[in-house]
């Protein structure tokens, strides 16, 4: 029976004694000596040293193989992802975008939306008209390409969009409302079946419901828009029993079936805002943050974006009292578009380049983030190329 | 001199403070210090010799073997990385190289031995001198690499890892090698007991 060692080898006991005795011996003094001489007499030259190419630390092959490999894939898949979302400038022009996510056009699996087209979103979605105009889609978002062959033209018809322009406005239309954003702002518009929440990120957006035109800009409070078939929301907390309604104040709730004279309070600072001298958008300095896009669930915080506690929260899904008094917000959003945060990509990476701290939020519950986080084209706030190297990027794929 | 025997006995397990001193031993000997390459050569003459003894059978070829390994350590020293700590198993690894040269000599020659001249013993008990025999002729059965494991793991006591190290294995692979020459060894004493 063999016996396992604790080194795990068999014990052969047999053979492992006779081998023992066979074990040779140390040399003899004089077989020993008589080697040395036999040796040290014939002592040469020695060979040089192997020269090491360039100086370069000896490496492993696998060490070398596993960084150009992964290098390799890093080039292959950074070319298909920028290759598809940076479309031509004619993409935007056309009205044609290409969507980077898993996406239903008109039912059947795709990337390509093409005006008088249906996008669904399945996960969390980029979209990209050329180099102009992103749109970041969640889960569930469906929208209609509605453009014309000069202007971008998007119908939100569910769900979370962020949308970020910079070469161009865009135009977004909804149940009882439609919004223009301007060329260098961003915003999010959240559409469900009681309301329509719409927020400026950066630069203004200005929406036009009820025959009323409103700005809205980065400072600017959430406007909820309900939906026309649904009950009017008459101002007090959780009145419709939706949380977003729950938390915005009740003079942020347009109506469309009320007169303009019960419009909102916030509505109210919203234009006043528009009035004011201060909010005039001036060229923000290179290096100055702006302020970043607000990601669902996360906060983006700018280095100087933010005189209080650099925070924005974005209302309707993140109830917190601070959206609706608006103390948090974002001071450094009162020259959105100043920061020209462009974008594309925009303001996150702009205010990761410039700030250096932008904090999106996970790609799971953010695409607009993370996407605002790839930004392709160069941030008029960042300064320098430098500052797509800001931190706090993710890259969405 | 001293200094050379303070790196490990002949035929014994090196420690990791021999390696080191055998590794300070090599930078010296890539300068060209003849004196530490004296000191490498009393240190590892021994097991090196009872490595060749073993692979090739004869004290003769041994000595042809072992003198070259050195001629060639001293020739390429500037060679070895020092700083690894390896300096035995790149001895070992020349030994190796020259012990191969040698069975292709002989094989050109049409000189291969029978058998393996192992150590002697000096017992006379007739029946545990026949199991050596035996063992002997069965070593020489052996595959090269069983035998060189055998060799390396009960001649020159090194541990798997070393090994391993020296036949450009891995320590499962040379636990796998054992194992199974033992098994063969066992087979064969057994087999041939009256």
């Amino acid at each position: 029976m063999l016996r396992l060692r604790p080194d795990h080898t068999f014990e052969f006991q047999l053979v492992e004694t006779l081998l023992a005795q066979l074990e040779p011996g140390p040399l003899t003094e004089s077989h020993r000596a008589a080697l040395h001489a036999r040796i040290f007499s014939r002592i040469g030259a020695q060979e040089p040293p192997l020269p090491r190419p360039g100086g370069l630390p000896r490496l492993r092959p696998a060490w070398i193989a596993i960084p150009a490999g992964v290098g390799i894939a890093a080039a292959i898949v950074a070319a298909t992802h920028y290759g598809g979302l940076t479309g031509g400038a004619d993409d935007a022009q056309s009205g044609h975008s290409v969507a980077q996510g898993s996406v239903l056009i008109d039912g059947v699996r795709g990337s390509d939306l093409r005006p008088g087209q249906t996008l669904l979103t399945v996960s969390p979605t980029w979209l990209a008209f050329g180099a102009a105009v992103r749109i970041g889609l969640e889960p569930g978002a469906r929208i209609r390409n509605e453009s014309d062959g000069a202007h971008i033209q998007l119908r939100i018809l569910t769900g979370h969009v962020t949308v970020a322009a910079q070469g161009g406005g865009v135009t977004l239309i909804g149940e009882g409302w439609s919004a223009v954003v301007a060329s260098g702002s961003a915003g999010t518009v959240t559409v469900t079946e009681a309301q329509t929440v719409i927020q400026a990120m950066e630069g203004n957006i200005v929406v036009q419901s009820n025959g009323r035109s409103h700005t809205l800009m980065a400072n600017s409070p959430a406007l909820v828009v309900p939906a026309p078939a649904t009950q009017p929301v008459s101002g007090g907390a959780g009145a419709t029993g939706d949380p977003a309604g729950a938390t915005l104040p009740a003079g942020n709730v347009i109506n469309p079936g009320v007169t303009p004279a019960a419009a909102p309070r916030a509505l109210a600072n919203a234009e006043a805002a528009d009035e004011n001298p201060s909010d005039v958008p001036t060229p923000v300095p290179s290096g100055q943050p702006a302020a970043t896009p607000a990601s669902e669930g996360g906060t983006a915080r700018g280095a100087s974006a933010s005189s209080g506690n650099g925070q924005l929260e974005q209302p309707g899904l993140q109830p917190t009292p601070a959206v609706a008094g608006g103390s948090s917000r974002a001071s450094g959003s009162q020259r959105p578009a100043s920061a020209g945060t462009p974008a594309t990509g925009a303001g996150a990476s702009g205010a990761a380049a410039a700030g250096g701290n932008a904090n999106p939020a996970s790609p799971a519950t953010d695409p607009p983030a993370n996407n605002a986080g790839t930004n392709h084209g160069p941030s008029p706030a960042a300064g320098s190329p430098s500052s797509e190297g800001g931190t706090g990027r993710q890259t969405k794929r | 001199m001293q200094d050379a025997w303070s790196l490990g006995a002949p035929g014994r397990s090196g420690t990791a403070g021999a390696a080191e001193h055998l590794d300070e031993f090599a930078s010296r000997v890539a300068r060209g210090d003849r004196s530490a390459f004296e000191a490498i050569y009393f240190a590892l003459v021994d097991e090196l010799h009872a490595y060749a003894r073993s692979q090739c059978g004869t004290d003769v070829d041994a000595d042809d073997i072992v003198a070259n390994v050195f001629l060639r350590a001293w020739q390429y020293g500037r060679r070895y990385r020092v700083g690894s700590q390896n300096y035995r198993a790149w001895m070992y690894g020349i030994a190796r190289n020259e012990i191969r040269n040698h069975w292709r000599r002989q094989l050109r020659m049409g000189s291969l031995p029978d058998n393996y001249d192992l150590a002697e013993s000096s017992s006379s008990e007739p029946d545990t001198e026949r199991a050596r025999a035996r063992l002997r002729a069965a070593i020489a059965r052996l595959t090269p690499d069983q035998r060189e494991v055998i060799v390396l793991r009960y001649f020159n006591n090194r541990s798997h890892a070393e090994i391993g190290m020296i036949m450009g294995k891995r320590e499962g692979s040379i636990r796998a090698l054992q194992h199974r020459a033992l098994r063969q060894l066992q087979k064969a004493v057994r087999d041939a007991a009256p």
